[in-house]
C-alpha cells in the first residue's frame, strides 16, 4: 500500500463513513487503465516484429491482454501468485501466453532471450531499480526495447504535505525523479532513452476513501523513516484536516499521481557510437 | 510444461537453464541444487519458494 499499515487498526475510532467498498478501488483501477492505454500506444508504435514480450508486474492482466495481439510469445510475470491466477482466469489459456512468478530484481530468464519488456505501474514497488534495469538489459536481445510507466516523485504530494504538518515521519512512499530514473538506465547500459511525465489528478469523495484505496494497491511503505508505532485517532484526524485544507474541491479531494513514461533500447555498440 | 517457456526460463540466482521434473512438478537448477515448484501450472521462480535438493536426488539427475 502507498500509506502506512496502521490505518485499519484505527478505523473504528474514526468517525467516518467509508462509503461502499466497490467505489474504493475504482479510481486507482481507472488510473491504471488510462496509464496502460497511453503506454500501449507508445509501445506498439515502436515495437517491430513478432518477438517475445515480457510483462513485469502483470497484475490482473489488463496490460497483458493489450499486448497479446502483438506477439506470438507473451510472458506474464508477477511476484504474487493470486494476481497470476486472476490474470489467467480473465485471459484464459492461450497458445504462446505463459504465466510465471518472479522478481524483477532477480529475473528468472535467460540472457538475450526477449525482444521487448513492458511494465505498467509496477516498478515503483521495487526497492532496487538499478538491479531491475541491469536485469532487464541482460535478458533483452540486442535492439530490444524496454517500455514502462511508473510513479514519479510528485505522486501523492498532497498526502505527503498533509502528513508533514502532523509529524516528522515518512508515511508515504518516496518515488524517484525522472532524472534519477534516466541516470540509472544509462548506468545499466540502455540507450535511446525517452522519458515523459503525465500528471493525473483523480478525485476522491474524502481523504479516508483515498487512504483506503491506496492501502488496497498492494505494496507497502518501505521508507526508512516510517513510524514504528500506531497512528492515533487524533493524528489521523489532523492529517485529514490538513489534506482537506490543501486539496479540497467541489467534487471531494484530489490526489496527484505523476506518471513517468519511459522507452529505452539495448543497442549494439555500433549504434551506440553513432549516437 | 511448455518447451518454449522452458527455453526462456532460468534459475533466478545463477541464470542457468533448468531441468523439468514432471513427476514432482518442479524446475531444477543443478548448479544451485534448488527445485522451484510449479503450482497449478505456474512456475514459481522465487528463491524463497525453492526447495534444496537432497544428495540422492542430485545423484539421480542425469
Amino acid at each position: 500500500m502507498l500509506v502506512e499499515n496502521d490505518l485499519k487498526l484505527d478505523k473504528r475510532a474514526v468517525q467516518f463513513s467509508f462509503g461502499n467498498a466497490a467505489h474504493h478501488y475504482h479510481q486507482y483501477a481507472l488510473l491504471q487503465r488510462q496509464v496502460g492505454d497511453a503506454l500501449f500506444d507508445r509501445f506498439s508504435a515502436g515495437f517491430i516484429g513478432q518477438g517475445s514480450i515480457l510483462d513485469i508486474g502483470c497484475g490482473t492482466g489488463y496490460f497483458t491482454e493489450k499486448i497479446l495481439p502483438l506477439s506470438s510469445t507473451v510472458l506474464a510475470m508477477d511476484v504474487a501468485m493470486p494476481m497470476l491466477t486472476t490474470a489467467r482466469q480473465g485471459l484464459g489459456a492461450k497458445s504462446g501466453l505463459f504465466y510465471f512468478s518472479g522478481d524483477a530484481e532477480v529475473l528468472p530468464l535467460r540472457s538475450g532471450s526477449l525482444d521487448a519488456i513492458v511494465s505498467n505501474l509496477a516498478l515503483q514497488w521495487c526497492q532496487n531499480l538499478l538491479a531491475v534495469f541491469t536485469q532487464t538489459y541482460r535478458v533483452l536481445t540486442t535492439g530490444g526495447q524496454l517500455c514502462f510507466s511508473t510513479f514519479g516523485e510528485a505522486t501523492l504530494s498532497e498526502l505527503r504535505a498533509a502528513w508533514a504538518r502532523v509529524d516528522n515521519y515518512s508515511h508515504v512512499n518516496l518515488f524517484m525523479s525522472k532524472e534519477r530514473i534516466g541516470n540509472l538506465l544509462v548506468t545499466a547500459g540502455f540507450t535511446n532513452i525517452e522519458i515523459t511525465t503525465t500528471r493525473y489528478q483523480p478525485h476522491y469523495p474524502d481523504v479516508i476513501a483515498l487512504m483506503r484505496e491506496l492501502k488496497g494497491v498492494g505494496a507497502h511503505n518501505v521508507n526508512q523513516g516510517r513510524p514504528r508505532g500506531l497512528t492515533g485517532k487524533q493524528q489521523l484526524q489532523a492529517v485529514i484536516s490538513a489534506y482537506e485544507a490543501l486539496a479540497s474541491q467541489a467534487e471531494g479531494v484530489l490526489a496527484t499521481f505523476e506518471v513517468i513514461n519511459v522507452a529505452a533500447r539495448k543497442s549494439s555498440s555500433r549504434l551506440r557510437r553513432r549516437g | 510444461m511448455d518447451s518454449k517457456l522452458l527455453e526462456i526460463l532460468a534459475c533466478p540466482l545463477c541464470k542457468s537453464p533448468l531441468l523439468y521434473n514432471k513427476q514432482t512438478q518442479e524446475l531444477i537448477c543443478k548448479a544451485d541444487r534448488l527445485a522451484y515448484p510449479i503450482q497449478d501450472d505456474i512456475p514459481v521462480m522465487l528463491e524463497d519458494a525453492a526447495r534444496k535438493i537432497l544428495d540422492e536426488e542430485y545423484q539421480a539427475l542425469s
